[in-house]
């Protein structure tokens, strides 16, 4: 089977910080890849450059056999099949709950309106608010806001979907609501890449941690071997921190 | 409703010593000569609401006398009982109407009369205020066609200019993107440097100098397809001249505007459109503009009220706008500083009356709704 995300090499300084340092990574198809380490290393901004957010200064990232850095590549119908979640929810202020969800199947894949709501309806109900279409977005609770957001990236059926510290701004009450969408849709088959601080969930979910440490990834393997037995001194040292009160 | 019932039956502090002010200036007025309009003049009710005022300052009076006699136990006494205290808060009540009525009879009907009388004067009458009502009266003409330029110029100007200023600010934040080819770079360059550059210039200069140059350019460019000035004063009039002057000023100012509205957005609001496959272009007219747009709206009311007054300017060129109607009025009457003044009045009334509607647009827009300040 061909990976569906392949970095090689990827390197990205902002100014003279040097924030990726040579990355290589394979996604297979419906793996779930959690991202761990500590802030500053890097996890954010690789995943960013995935989508294109941020502009790598060299290296290759290769979704379904086609080169991202390729200048000629047609980037909106890549990011398209990718979808985002972003730790600070970023649902469109001047819309209600399903405009949120159709505006980008509408506007970018010219879907009808009325098949478009029966999709969003289909996602909102999926992410346990079918009861919230007509809400203001912007009056949300915040776990409320990550599920529509959630819901609004599936809205465009994406192949792979990127998940950037999705419950970092939400109170640990909250952050359930939200992990167990995201484990229904691991359940599901769904290709995830999940840059998170939620150790228990990474443990438990994932088919596989990547443990990033200043700009490299220092370890990864199955969630037993990296949480039960890491090879790295940083990596143990890192996580010591997390499973103490365990 | 409910509030005017509780303010009413609620109890209220110095109501002998406010009572007994008003009181005094009850029968001050009531003892003005009533005027041509006094519809009460010397009748019987006069009396009857001079009584009324009278009789309260004698009961204020009476309570000044006892509270400095008694000035320690003051509240034990008759005056603070609640029956009293409800006779004289009822009682205070009918003396602000008799007061009311007094007002509007004597001083208010003699400032009517005043003013009739000034209006249909068939000469300047003496005194400053009968003067305006005077060129007020005879000026009605000149008056009512500037004002009626002038809102034109204003409103039409504004929307105009806002339009415009959509593609001034669409021009000013191309940024070159990493695929862009040379020629798109270039032409973007172009663009944003254009854009940069007249707005500099437009709110650099100002807004008389720009009509002028605006107005004389025209006349020459006709003039050059070798038009007659009469012809000429058709096409490119005073006002199309003018209103062209407002709108190309206001388009620098209010491309501004929308530049703060649009870096007010959150960046997050951009990257979750292009996340999903948005062009650069449906993001900006999908997501940042309608909010850009809507958080911008106080600020283009405010550039509405500027054009009301700014638009005063260009009478220089002949525009007959309300500056231009009240420079007139003083010409014929040779009376200036009361000419200016109805002008000023006039002003002031177009702008204070804009700026509640302003304000009731944006409070139904709903501009700024709170949101909560956590951010759960």
């Amino acid at each position: 089977m061909e990976p569906i995300i392949k970095i090689e090499k990827l390197e990205k300084s902002f100014g003279s910080l040097k924030v990726l340092k040579g990355i290589d990574l394979e996604v297979m198809p419906g793996e779930v890849v959690c991202i761990i380490g500590a802030s500053g290393s890097g996890k954010s901004t690789l995943l960013r450059c995935i989508n294109l957010l941020e502009y790598a200064d060299s290296g290759h990232i290769w979704f379904d056999g086609k080169d991202l850095m390729d200048l000629n590549t047609n980037l909106n119908a890549l990011r398209q099949r990718i979808g985002m979640v972003f730790q600070g929810f970023n649902l469109f202020n001047n819309k209600n709950v399903l405009d949120n969800c159709t505006m980008a199947p509408m506007t970018v894949k010219k879907i009808k309106r009325q098949q478009a709501e029966e999709t969003a309806i289909k996602h909102l109900k999926g992410v346990g608010l079918g009861d919230f279409i007509n809400a203001d977005s912007r009056k949300l609770s915040g776990g409320q806001k990550q599920r529509v957001a959630i819901a609004r990236a599936l809205c465009m059926e994406p192949e792979i979907m990127l998940f950037d510290e999705p419950t970092s701004a939400l109170d640990p009450e909250i952050v359930g609501e939200v992990l167990d969408v995201m484990k229904k849709l691991a359940a599901q088959g769904m290709t995830m890449i999940v840059v998170t601080h939620e150790m228990a969930f990474a443990r438990e979910v994932s088919d596989r941690v990547v443990f990033m440490d200043n700009g490299v990834i220092l370890e990864q393997g199955s969630p037993k071997e990296v949480f039960g037995n890491p090879k790295e001194a940083r990596t143990r040292e890192f996580l010591s921190r997390y499973l103490e009160d365990k | 409703m409910k509030k005017l019932v509780n303010f009413i039956k609620r109890d209220h502090p110095y109501v002998y010593l406010t009572g007994a002010v008003l009181g005094a200036l009850g029968i001050k007025m009531a003892s003005m000569q009533p005027s041509q309009l006094s519809f009460m003049g010397s009748s019987p009710a006069i009396y009857i609401l001079a009584g009324i005022c009278g009789l309260f300052i004698l009961m204020a009076l009476a309570a000044l006398a006892v509270k400095l006699s008694r000035w320690k136990s003051f509240s034990a006494t008759a005056f603070k009982s609640p029956a009293m205290l409800k006779v004289s808060r009822y009682f205070s009540y009918l003396l602000c109407v008799a007061v009311l009525l007094l007002f509007i009879d004597r001083p208010l009907m003699s400032f009517a009369a005043m003013a009739n009388s000034s209006s249909s004067a068939d000469s300047m009458p003496d005194g400053f205020v009968p003067s305006m009502f005077y060129l007020l009266h005879n000026g009605a003409t000149f008056f009512r066609m500037g004002i009626w330029t002038t809102v034109r110029i204003a409103l039409l100007g504004t929307l105009i200019a806002f339009v415009l200023a959509l593609f001034m600010v669409t021009l000013r934040i191309q940024k070159p993107d990493r695929q862009d080819n040379d020629l798109v770079r270039f032409l973007k360059y172009i663009g944003r440097s254009f854009a940069s550059i007249y707005i500099t210039i437009i709110r650099g200069t100002p807004m008389m100098v720009q009509a002028l140059i605006f107005y004389y350019a025209g006349f020459g460019i006709f003039k050059g397809t070798g038009m007659s000035v009469t012809e000429i004063n058709q096409v490119w009039s005073f006002f199309i001249s003018g209103l062209i002057t407002v709108s190309l000023n206001s388009t620098a100012y209010l491309a501004e505007v929308l530049r703060g509205g649009i870096e007010s957005i959150d960046h997050g609001q951009t990257e979750a459109a292009r996340s999903l496959g948005m062009t650069n272009w449906q993001t900006m007219i999908k997501v940042v503009f309608p909010q850009a747009v809507k958080n911008s709206i106080p600020a283009i009311g405010n550039e509405f009220i500027i054009n009301i007054k700014d638009s005063s300017v260009l009478s220089v060129i002949g525009c007959m706008d309300l500056m231009y109607a009240t420079t007139s009025v003083s010409g014929i009457y040779f009376k200036a500083l009361e000419t200016y003044c109805i002008a000023a009045v006039f002003y002031l009334i177009m702008t204070y009356f804009s700026s509640l509607l302003m304000k009731a647009i944006s409070r139904k827009l709903d501009t700024n709704v709170k949101e909560l300040p956590s951010s759960n």
